[in-house]
């Protein structure tokens, strides 16, 4: 009976193998199981590292080798390298080579790099070397937390990008913060190093990571609140071969991503769960549709048995009369950043795409996977509506989705996805509904319900839902 | 060279077509197929001294491919998007074989990856809803009613192309069956 059903994934299997190609596989494998093996073996018998930029203008102070430096803060981090030798193998690329190599500053491809004179302050020209970027970013092993806005712990990752072992100095790897509003200059970093290197070099084989912290003393800069987007450069210097060189040269390696600054005291929190939110939670009325910065919830009581999330047999969605709450006066837990109608009327379906942000300031455990689309008209008092649901998580009703003075209906479905989400941190979703259960949707008022996960999440019988208004 | 790097070679060499095969299957796509095989075989040799032989790093990378297909779409910033569709309002009328076959596919594609997953492993992988809980670490009550949701989607959506639930739900083998002369499965 379901022969067609096996064919069509029989056959699709067979236009997937014409397509595999290992040639194309085996390296990036190859290289991403090396450098998972190699991290795990790491961290142990780590180097303390400590980087404390004050500023453009400021003295850096790294560990106790820069005796000319106070070391404003102390925040010993562990540093993890991918292998350490101290002395210099064939096949590894020196800074001679790089220079072998040297472009001016903007030389198409290649990377950014500054060389040197080794007096402090530094006198530094502008380069391009090699012909392919040397040296990138890992966004996965990326973060920046700030304790009040004035000093950043910073972690990163710099991974060899090119094909060849490269050399690099970790006991200088020295990170440079820019934000939207404000840059470091990375000269002017440079040029309030100390003049003493202590070297750490390290080899790195190709894709081979390198993975350090450091703490950024931002006294003299504008502070960076938590939820600030930063986006980070290291400066990395590259060994020469030659021990009597006195020149520097720096890699200066950037990435195109972007990481939202957390607030130190938030990660080390634990998140919100539903019962943190029932407390203090007050009754919101329905003249209350619209309470602006308020955040605003369903608290929902129901027969265990009707829980579709929770009940073995029950995969269809459920809209249950729940409490209306302000689980939050005075800002919203949860503030949609963007959202958009696509119509197809070949189909006749309305497609809702949805972006959210945790605008809490605090990590929030939520369930990202269950959430749904509810379109109402708010304004329509006539108790004579009909509400709509699928288990594709839209809600749709042709007058209001209030019941009563007090309570609202909200959409249960038996998707779940909990996740921690962390403070400022995007999440997304969709929902395809009927385009004429959608009704003039462009005037009608649109948000997006998300259940918060509670302790004891096996336990249907309670759910609190969050009420997520799309003001555009 | 490492043993681990000899074991993923070999794997690479004398199944990855079929394991290749069976991720784009799942995803429906190359780019994706390329990187879900990408993570499971990372899963598989990452720690330790790796699978012993190319037979258990087949089966260990395939449960990889399931798990990582699903743990992959539960990260997504984009939420699976189900299809909300009847039947009624689809413009799917096969008229030959291929056509079916295609249309069908697609209605597959259009599930969520759980219920993807397990429509799967019981047609493709021919795996009776127990086998199937086993592989995925999820009861087996759960497994049947992602069967159960998901054949009721493809007939509502994509219309009736002979699906028997019944069968969805009993039939099939109790035991994972790993090929070994370079079988698609």
């Amino acid at each position: 009976m379901s022969a067609d059903l096996e064919d069509a994934l029989a056959r699709r299997a067979r236009a997937g193998i014409d397509l595999y190609d290992a040639r194309s596989l085996a390296s990036p494998v190859h290289g991403r199981v090396r450098r998972r093996r190699t991290v795990r073996g790491l961290g142990t018998g780590a180097v303390a590292t400590v980087v404390v930029l004050a500023g453009a203008l400021g003295a850096v102070a790294l560990g106790s080798a820069s005796p000319t430096v106070d070391p404003a803060t102390t925040s010993p981090s562990p540093s993890v390298s991918a292998s350490a030798s101290g002395d210099l193998l064939p096949g590894v690329v020196t800074a001679e080579d790089l220079l072998g190599t040297v472009g001016g500053a903007g030389a198409d491809g290649g990377q950014r790099a500054y060389l040197c004179t080794p007096a402090a302050p530094r006198q530094c020209d502008e380069v391009t070397v090699g012909q392919e970027p040397l040296l990138e970013i890992v966004r996965t092993g990326t973060s920046v937390e700030v304790d009040a806005g004035h000093v950043a712990y910073v972690m990163w990752t710099v991974r060899n990008a090119g094909d060849q072992r490269i050399r690099i100095d970790k006991a200088w790897e020295t990170p440079v913060v820019v934000t939207e509003s404000d840059a470091q200059d990375p000269l002017a970093t440079l040029a309030g190093l100390g003049s003493e290197l202590p070297a750490d070099p390290v080899d790195l084989a190709p894709g081979d990571a390198s993975a350090g912290a450091g703490t950024i003393d931002l006294d003299a800069r504008p502070a960076i609140e938590a939820g600030t987007a930063v986006n980070l450069e290291m400066l990395v210097p590259i060994p020469f071969a030659d021990p009597t060189e006195k020149r520097e040269l720096w890699l200066r390696v950037t990435s195109s991503d972007w990481v939202n600054a957390a607030a130190v005291e938030s990660i080390r929190s634990s998140p919100l769960y539903a019962e943190d939110l029932r407390e203090g939670a007050v009754t919101r009325h329905s003249e209350d549709y619209d309470l602006g910065s308020a955040q605003t919830a369903l608290d929902c009581v129901l027969d265990d048995a009707d829980n579709p999330r929770t009940s073995s047999g029950g995969l269809d969605p459920f809209a249950p009369r729940c409490e209306a709450l302000v689980v939050d006066a005075v800002a919203p837990l949860l503030t949609l950043t963007e959202a958009t109608f696509d119509v197809d009327e070949a189909s006749g379906t309305l497609t809702v795409r949805w972006i959210a942000q945790n605008t809490s300031g605090k990590r929030l455990r939520i369930d990202t996977g269950g959430a749904s689309v509810a379109i109402e008209d708010a304004d329509d008092g006539s108790g004579s509506a009909w509400t709509s649901m699928s288990s594709a998580g839209s809600i749709v009703s042709s007058g209001s989705l209030w019941t009563s003075d007090a309570m609202r209906k909200a959409l249960l479905r038996s998707t779940s996805v909990v996740e921690t989400v962390e403070p400022w941190q995007l999440f997304a979703g969709s929902a395809t509904l009927d385009l004429d259960e959608a009704g003039d949707f462009a005037a009608a008022h649109t948000s997006v319900q998300v259940r918060v996960a509670s302790r004891s999440d096996l336990d249907g019988s309670r759910e609190l839902v969050l009420e997520v208004p799309w003001n555009g | 060279m490492s043993r681990w790097s000899e074991t993923l070679d070999a794997l690479m060499r004398e199944r990855g077509r079929a394991l290749y095969g069976y991720a784009f299957v799942l995803t429906g796509d190359a780019a994706d197929a390329d990187d879900l095989l990408q993570d499971a075989l990372v899963r598989a040799f990452k720690r330790g001294r790796g699978p012993e032989d190319v037979t258990a790093a087949h089966a260990y990378v395939k449960r990889a491919i399931q798990t990582a297909f699903i743990d992959t779409h539960r990260r997504a910033s984009v939420r699976p998007r189900r299809d909300g569709r009847d039947a009624d309002r689809v413009l799917q009328d096969p008229t030959t074989a291929s056509a079916t076959r295609d249309a069908l596919h697609e209605a597959v594609l259009s599930l969520p990856p759980r219920e993807r997953a397990c429509i799967v492993m019981r047609y493709f992988d021919g795996l009776a809803s127990p086998a199937i809980a086993e592989e995925l670490g999820i009861s087996a009550g759960t497994v049947r009613g992602y069967l159960t949701s998901a054949i009721e989607k493809l007939r509502r959506t994509h219309g009736d192309f002979g699906l028997d639930p019944t069968d969805a739900l009993e039939g099939g083998d109790e035991h994972v069956v790993i090929t070994s002369k370079g079988g698609a499965r």
